[in-house]
């Protein structure tokens, strides 16, 4: 029964398009009356053929016009060289002798018209076309064969690729752009192709001349693009489209700097970053460590909620598993390998506090991202990151990492004047009991007393380490720094006390109130001061 | 020269008259655009296909004898375009960013067909359904129905166009037709 209904169905469809016999067509109608079934597949189909019509035809763009019109009159030459060839072409080709009697009329009356040999009105153009294969003109074509040119550093290549490009398709350019009020949806992108293909192909040439040091003529072109081609995109096979507008922003504000995005891709601004880190060029490593982080920052947090732990890389795996990883993990993975060069770089220049920052968002949000050695594994950036932390750390002994201990250390070194030392043990202290001693400070409306003081060991502690901390800067005269923190115990740790060896408690919050006024007589007198200098200067001359 | 036969116009082009193949150019340009857009859903190789088709008549090395009809010949042609600008893509969009066995591009995206700007939202819908459908089929079945609804060829002008069996097409056009019709039968009832 199915199979019977399977031929009917094969019979419908065909009756449908009337290639049937006049049998055929008789049983089907035949059918038809009888069978509910064939007889409402038979009307689906014939919905659905309507259907299918409403996708109607579209008229042909004036750039396709042009561009064939273009390719029959360049291939001119060849016609001409194959006729002399093949004058005789349509004898064998076995023509009917009527066509040929009328074929060797058209084709004589043809020949006389024109001069024998018409390879000598080849134009320059037209040589140097057939030196530089312009393929089928497409623009598509014509902007790979120019990338392939510029990667290749065949710099008169690139430009007269991109050149090409540019000639036969800028008018359409213009037009696709000043159809759009935004930049086209990943759907409708390809629309633009001439506007993307002649934006990418200006691109190019900014780059030949960026390359070859005429920086005047690259930052023209490049600024060609952010005026006419703003909402030019280039397709990435990673998965998105790159604004062209912005790399042209890039490289203007690169040109000449000593440092380059190169393809935007967060392969190359890593690499490059490693290299730089190597250099010792902290202001290069920033630069692309940054771009790196702004353009892929998000993509590499979405790839890191994916995760739930590290992607598969067994001992056994194939090479497969590792490109996999590559391919489908890559902004986590070069973004968090990012943060662990600026953090590098940062704690190089002696920047802790910053360094420890990008340690610590890899140890947070990007915990799942590798770095790939060439010597053959995957390390693990957050393992990395640790150890970075630790190595900072691990100069100054924590003791047993409690509060007393931390804020005693501070007191030592601060009476030593080793104030990175005191720097690292108030940190310490901060990143471990900051929260306790917010919460113990909640509990209380008034001092602790005497007898339970020592219950709000974290508040005490945490608030006398701000207030050693603040006395460290006002060593150094920073006084502002140094107002932050005493106004932290006013507004958070008011209910600190310390106790003093000698046999009492004394309050901080009291030390820093003294202590801010202090700040502001010395800032007062150091304004005067100035001030003074100031009018001397004036009156001296 | 716009009287002439497709089949006169083709044999003179192969004595050099341009004006003969750019006749051919205007009366086939909307249908092979269209054919070629809807074989590879994409408008920007639809245009280069019909720019190689034409490339392909102008050459020397083509030999076209009058035994089949002329439009049946040029969607042979144009299928072979079709084919090989979609072999082409993907070889260009591997040497132009150097990516190792990516083979999950076929068509990159398929943009809107008609001018955006000119449809309203529902047509869109329409034709980005139809589209769908049409995209999902196997490329032999797309050919066939396309060359069945579109451009209204018979089942024996597919078969040569096409280098098939009759049977062949007919079992493709009923196989696309088939699953084109469950696709799309739930958008069809809500209209």
């Amino acid at each position: 029964m199915m199979i019977k209904h399977f031929k009917i169905k094969k019979l419908i469809s065909a009756y449908q398009d009337g290639e049937v016999s006049p049998k055929e067509k008789a049983f089907v109608e035949r059918h038809i009356e009888h069978c509910s079934d064939c007889k409402k597949y038979f009307e689906e189909l014939q919905r659905t053929s309507s259907y299918l019509k409403e996708w109607r035809n579209e008229d042909v763009s004036i750039v396709l016009e042009q561009k064939v019109k273009k390719g029959l009159s360049e291939n001119k030459v060849k016609v001409v060289k194959a006729r002399h060839r093949n004058r005789l072409v349509p004898v064998a080709a076995g023509v009917g002798a009527l066509a040929f009697l009328m074929l060797v009329v058209l084709s004589l009356s043809y020949l006389t018209t024109r001069r024998p040999f018409e390879v000598a009105e080849v134009s320059e153009e037209e040589i140097v076309e057939r030196v530089i294969d312009f393929g089928d003109f497409s623009s598509m074509h014509l902007t790979v064969k120019a990338w392939d040119a510029l990667l290749a550093k065949d710099y008169k290549k690139a430009l007269a690729y991109a050149g090409e490009c540019i000639k036969l398709y800028e008018e359409e350019a213009v037009f696709q752009q000043s159809q759009l009020t935004d930049f086209a949806s990943k759907v409708f992108a390809f629309d633009y192709w001439a506007l993307n293909d002649v934006a990418a192909c200006y691109f190019i040439q900014g780059e030949v001349y960026r390359e070859k040091g005429m920086f005047a003529k690259a930052k023209e072109i490049f600024q060609i693009i952010i005026n006419q081609f703003s909402f030019a995109q280039c397709w990435d096979p990673k998965g998105w489209f790159w604004k062209v507008a912005e790399g042209a922003k890039d490289k203007l504000t690169t040109m000449g700097t000593g440092y380059d995005f190169g393809d935007h891709t967060s392969t190359t601004l890593t690499s490059k970053a490693w290299g730089a880190l190597g250099a010792k060029d902290y202001y290069v490593v920033e630069r692309y460590t940054n771009k790196c982080i702004d353009l892929f920052g998000k993509k590499a947090l979405k790839q890191q909620a994916g995760l739930s732990g590290y992607p598969d890389t067994k001992a056994d795996d194939n090479s497969n598993d590792i490109l996999d990883v590559h391919e489908n993990f890559w902004a986590l993975n070069d973004v968090a390998i990012c943060h662990f060069i600026l953090g590098k770089a940062l704690a190089e220049q002696g920047k802790q506090e910053e360094a420890q920052k990008h340690f610590k968002k890899i140890i947070n949000d990007l915990k799942y991202a590798q770095c790939w050695d060439p010597q053959g594994w995957f390390w693990k950036v957050k393992l990395g990151a640790k150890n970075e932390i630790d190595r900072f750390t691990a100069k100054y002994d924590f003791g047993d990492y409690t509060s007393m201990t931390l804020a005693v250390k501070a007191w030592q070194a601060l009476g030593s004047k080793d104030y990175p030392a005191v720097k690292a043990y108030t940190a310490k202290c901060f990143d471990l009991y900051r929260q306790e001693a917010e919460k113990q400070q909640a509990q209380l409306t008034d001092y602790a007393s005497k007898e339970n003081a020592f219950d709000y060991g974290a508040l005490n502690d945490v608030g006398t380490c701000y207030f050693i901390r603040g006395e460290t800067y006002m060593k150094q005269k920073l006084w502002d720094k140094a107002g932050k923190d005493f106004q932290t115990i006013l507004d958070k740790y008011s209910y600190a006390q310390c106790w003093d060896p000698k046999g009492w408690f004394w309050k901080p919050v009291v030390s820093a109130q003294g202590r801010l006024n202090r700040i502001r007589v010395e800032k007062e007198m150091a304004a005067r001061e100035k001030d003074e200098r100031r009018k001397e200067e004036i009156t001296i001359p | 020269m716009n009287k002439k036969k497709d089949e006169e116009l083709m044999m003179e082009s192969k004595f050099g008259n341009r004006e003969a193949l750019e006749v051919i150019f205007h009366r086939y340009k909307v249908l092979l655009f269209n054919y070629a857009f809807r074989i590879i859903g994409n408008r920007a190789d639809a245009e280069d296909v019909v720019s190689d088709i034409f490339l392909v008549l102008s050459s020397p090395k083509t030999i076209y004898t009058p035994k089949a009809k002329f439009s049946t010949w040029l969607y042979t042609v144009a299928h072979n375009a079709c084919i090989s600008r979609i072999r082409k893509r993907k070889k260009l969009v591997y040497m132009w960013f150097k990516r190792k066995g990516d083979d999950t591009y076929t068509e990159l995206d398929i943009p809107s067909g008609q001018n955006p700007v000119s449809l309203n939202t529902e047509d869109k819908n329409v034709i980005s359904q139809i589209k769908g459908a049409i995209k999902k089929l196997p490329l032999e079945q797309r050919e066939a129905i396309i060359l069945r609804v579109y451009q209204n060829l018979s089942y024996a002008e597919i078969s040569e166009a096409l280098g098939y069996s009759m049977s062949k097409v007919k079992v493709l056009i009923f196989r696309a037709r088939e699953k084109l019709r469950r696709e799309l039968l739930p958008s069809i009832r809500r209209i």
